[in-house]
């Protein structure tokens, strides 16, 4: 029998939730246990699947692994190519985590449940199928299809000015992605090979791994990295194009801002990280700059969050302060700022699903969100509380917790400095950057005394409830992966190292 | 003229002498049994002659030569471009007269599907023309058809005035567009066929005689753009979409435009080949300023079939990058393009024809509660926006993509990507689409309407019709290449 699992399983990954928008989508319209299961079974599969290769990506051989190729457009050189490195392996196996508890955290919506897990398995297929992709046609393709659910997804299920935060999320990401698209395109169309190296009867190619040995001449990289690393970087929220975010967050029903801020805006990072594998000439050369826009995100994000009075905004602003803590650490040049920065992936989208099922665990029940009328929740909600907290700790980069791993070596590879060598100002960054941190440590501090802690009155809410069984398993589950990155990163490190050497040997380090 | 010419001249026109039988036919019947038939046999017949030429050009296609058949003393010229144009049309009048079925003061009436099919045939004269004569009588046959279809309700004011304005706008570019035709024929000696014109033209370039050329090429152009609504020559648009009845809309939104780029790309290509380097900045300032206005104007709409129209300039203008991007990529993504958009823009007014029927009114705000009503067609409307905006996995993000490539692509006879700003421009400004576009949708997913929980009946035409389009959508969406490769092949036929 001609069938290679290790081959099929990234397919199988992003064709679950897939077949599930499918079936969710002929289900008839009252039948929503039975949505819920399928919702869940799927993303089950795809977090079991993404285990599988988590577990069995062979570390001695490192590189792409799991890689299936198939002609899709062959007269223009687009294939369907896929395929993980140490780095999409570590995103993988975080969009399973979120993904599944983001259904179980949304178990219980009321309104036509039916369309909205079908967008939500939409979005989760397409996040899923970013991280897969080694073709950068086939990425974009999945990059844009994990954008619009999320304008149906928040404004039809979410609050708070949900239409507006919507459509402003949709257009500055699809602004960006497709500006890289053009990018793209127009070093598909400036790419040099060697003879032989392109397959018979090719003469251009979207292949990631052909494009990376392709001679793209300088100035072609000059003009277009900016475009394609901001375009993707747009969902990663980097200052000035991170205004979409924090709205974006707020708006959307718990499980999307799980996703959203969780998963989202780390394939914003990731993408972008592909116009350093391309045009490594002009990386080299211009991420320094793109270090100064990022550090006002670190800063300025928390120092908005700060002074904000919705519990959510404050989660949003911290999102933004932390992603630009991960681009910083791309843009440190360095291997141990890029490891640093591939796990601050990993535990911002850990720590951040956790603040946002928290968040919406309480609203849903208080029906509130202004942190001045919120307060003793961590006696109605002890669970929520504690897993609060521990994300909060995360967030400051306490030690023993995952954010301490990462954002040391953030720190660590600013003082190091570029591999090239060093530039003046980075040292001043990281004096910079640790004041965003101590900013964390602010609001995060507030948060946990104004919200769980003080007086506790139970007659102000009518809406009170237990939270469940799927919403218990969601907390403790982030509670227990923060604390277990914290305590042994070997576990995920091993793996980041991997494939960040092979980046940094693409950018001549 | 021998009688094997003659068999192989009628052989390479079949799908049309099929039409203009069958046209007759329902024309006749019509007036022998006036008010006897009742139902939709009209309706059906006309589906049943589609699919037949749609098999017909099928079969043409695999048994054809590899060379273009010249008939008619070169008066026709049947390619796989032609061939391709025909399927559009032949899907087009399939679809319309399916969302016709059921529409009222349309579904009975033979002379409603003889003007269909008619017009239809004069398309498919217009694609496979190569002979300026031929040209006009093409362009005639289907524009008086659609004046008529246009302004086929009588009873209603607007219909009526939409067919009069139709004509009059028609009637008058048409003009300017025969005075340009005349003014070729002129300059270059009384030649009729597109080769030997193209051979004049080259002798004046190379005498750098280009001047009166380039006249004849400005009026011809205002004919041209008047057919595919390109900005300034637009100005129909917007009332005839909205008077005409929709079905007809439909059909004149996606087969005439259609038409309108067959003979653009055809012509430009072949008869002002010569002229290649004046006229592509030409038509880059023509698409671009048609991208920008379509779509500014279509953000202020409150009326669907106006937005749809104003989106349909643009969409035009899209096109255009495609023409202007000069070579097999850029005429392959026309093509591509082309054949998605018949699909999908026939569903965008088929929704708007239930929306209409539902709540008699055909503002975007009525449109609310749609998802609740009618969760299908709410769905089909969906897949309509984004594939319009060029969003995966829909058709229109391939149709897009191939687009920007092609004039990301274009190299000028300098070498150099001289057509990035006109892709950079349509990036711009298909955001500005995306915006309108999604809010008819979140109008059909969030807000709330009175009556929102009675369920809509959707008659069995829509629903076969809306079946067809959005699962077509999602396919060319996911499996795009045979599509492309077929418009890659039909491409080649025209360079």
């Amino acid at each position: 029998m001609n069938f290679d699992f290790r081959q099929m399983v990234l397919t199988l990954i992003f064709l679950a939730p897939t077949a599930a928008a499918v079936i969710i989508l002929l289900t008839p319209k009252d039948k929503t246990m039975f949505v819920r299961v399928v919702a869940a079974t799927a993303t089950f599969i795809s977090l079991a699947l993404a285990i599988f290769t988590f577990l069995t990506y062979d570390r001695n051989v490192a590189g792409y692994q799991f890689q299936a190729l198939a002609p899709w457009v062959p007269s223009l050189g687009i294939s369907y190519h896929v395929g993980v490195d140490g780095i999409g392996l570590v995103m993988v196996l975080l969009t399973g985590i979120v993904g599944f508890m983001g259904v179980l955290i949304s178990w219980n919506i009321k309104d036509r449940p039916r369309e909205f897990f079908a967008f939500f398995m939409l979005l989760v297929a397409g996040v899923f199928g970013v991280f897969v992709s080694l073709d950068l046609f086939l990425l974009v393709f999945f990059y844009e299809l994990s954008i619009f659910p999320m304008y149906i997804l928040i404004a039809t299920w979410g609050s708070t000015r949900k239409e507006y935060a919507a459509m402003k999320l949709t257009l500055y990401l699809l602004v960006g992605s497709i500006i890289a698209l053009i990018g793209i395109l127009a070093v598909y169309f400036s790419a040099q090979f060697q003879p032989g190296m392109l397959p018979e009867g090719m003469t251009r190619t979207f292949d990631l791994l052909l494009l990376q040995q392709a001679n793209i001449p300088i100035e072609v990289q000059r003009i277009w990295f900016l475009p394609i690393f901001l375009g993707f970087g747009v969902l990663a929220g980097i200052w000035p194009f991170h205004n979409w975010s924090p709205d974006g967050h707020v708006a959307a029903p718990t499980a999307v801002s799980m996703i959203h801020a969780g998963v989202l805006m780390k394939l914003g990072a990731f993408a972008a990280i592909i116009a350093m594998r391309i045009l490594p000439d002009a990386a080299r050369e211009q991420m320094p700059l793109v270090i100064l826009l990022v550090t006002v995100n670190v800063v300025y994000g928390a120092g908005i969050a700060m002074v904000q009075k919705d519990f959510k905004y404050v989660i949003g602003f911290s999102s933004v302060s932390h992603m630009g803590l991960v681009t910083m650490g791309f843009a440190t040049m360095n291997q141990v700022g890029m490891n640093g920065a591939v796990l601050q992936m990993w535990s911002h989208g850990i720590m951040t699903a956790c603040f946002f099922s928290v968040v919406g665990l309480i609203y849903d029940r208080a029906h509130t969100r202004q942190i001045n009328e919120l307060s003793g929740w961590a006696r109605y909600l002890p669970l929520a509380a504690v897993a609060f907290i521990i994300g909060g700790l995360v967030s400051m980069g306490m030690p023993g917790f995952s954010g301490f791993v990462a954002e040391f070596q953030i720190f660590m590879g600013l003082w190091q400095g570029p591999f090239f060598g060093q530039i003046w100002y980075y040292p001043i960054i990281a004096i910079l950057a640790i004041w965003g941190v101590i900013l964390t440590a602010g609001y995060v501090l507030r948060i946990v005394q104004q919200v769980f802690f003080g007086e506790w009155d139970p007659h102000k809410w009518h809406d009170l409830r237990p939270s469940n069984f799927g919403d218990k398993l969601a907390l403790i589950t982030f509670s227990v992966l923060m604390i277990i990155i914290g305590i042994v990163p070997s576990l995920l490190m091993n793996t980041i190292n991997l494939g960040t050497a092979s980046l940094m040997k693409l950018l001549g380090g | 003229m021998t009688g094997e010419q003659l068999l192989h001249g009628l052989w390479a026109i079949l799908p049309e002498i099929i039409l203009l039988l069958l046209g007759i036919l329902i024309v006749t019947i019509d007036l022998i049994k006036r008010g006897q038939l009742r139902g939709r046999s009209f309706g059906y017949l006309t589906i049943a002659g589609g699919l037949v030429v749609l098999g017909v050009i099928f079969y043409q296609m695999l048994n054809g030569q590899p060379q273009p058949e010249l008939a008619f003393a070169g008066m026709v010229r049947v390619d796989l471009f032609v061939q391709m144009f025909r399927m559009m049309f032949a899907v087009a009048l399939i679809l319309a007269a399916l969302i016709s079925l059921d529409v009222k003061g349309l579904k009975t009436n033979g002379e409603f599907y003889g003007l269909l099919i008619f017009s239809t045939v004069g398309m498919g004269f217009m694609a496979a023309s190569n002979n300026i004569v031929m040209l006009y009588v093409g362009l005639e046959t289907t524009s008086i058809a659609l004046y008529m279809l246009a302004g086929f309700i009588r009873e209603s004011s607007v219909s009526t005035e939409a067919g009069l304005k139709y004509f009059l706008f028609g009637a008058f570019t048409s003009t300017i567009l025969l005075y340009g035709l005349s003014l070729l024929f002129g300059f270059t000696g009384g030649k009729t066929n597109y080769g030997e014109i193209a051979a004049a033209l080259q002798r004046l370039v190379l005498n750098q005689e280009t001047l009166p050329a380039m006249v004849a090429l400005v009026l011809i152009t205002v004919g041209f753009g008047f057919k595919v609504a390109a900005v300034p020559f637009h100005m129909w648009t917007p009332d005839v979409y909205e008077g005409a009845p929709t079905p007809i809309t439909a059909f004149i939104s996606v087969a005439s435009k259609a038409a309108g780029f067959a003979v653009f790309i055809r012509f430009f290509l072949t008869v002002f080949g010569p002229l290649q380097e004046q006229w592509i900045g030409f038509v880059a300032i023509l698409a671009a300023v048609t991208m920008v206005l379509g779509n500014l104007v279509a953000l202020q709409q409150r009326n669907f079939k106006r937005m749809l129209a104003y989106s349909s300039i643009a969409q035009a203008g899209y096109l255009l990058i495609g023409v202007a991007a000069v070579g097999a990529l850029g005429t392959a993504a026309v093509l591509f393009y082309l054949s998605v958009y018949v699909l999908t823009n026939i569903t965008a007014f088929a929704v708007a024809e239930i929306a209409t029927n539902a709540t008699g009114s055909e503002l975007i705000k009525d449109l609310a509660g749609l998802s609740r009503r009618a969760p299908g067609v709410a769905f089909a409307l969906l897949a309509a926006m984004l594939s319009l905006a060029g969003v995966p996995p829909l058709a229109g993000f391939f149709g897009k993509f191939y687009i920007f490539q092609a004039a990301v692509g274009y190299t000028n006879p300098a070498g150099q990507h001289s057509l990035v700003w006109l892709a950079l421009l349509g990036v711009l400004t298909s955001i500005i689409a995306l915006y309108y576009y999604l809010m008819v949708l979140k109008i059909a997913y969030v807000d709330r309407a009175e009556g929102e929980d009675v369920p809509l009946k959707i008659s069995g035409g829509f629903r076969t019709a809306l079946t067809i389009t959005v699962a077509g959508m999602i396919f060319f969406g996911i499996f795009a290449t045979p599509l492309y490769t077929l418009s890659t092949l039909a491409a080649q036929t025209v360079h």
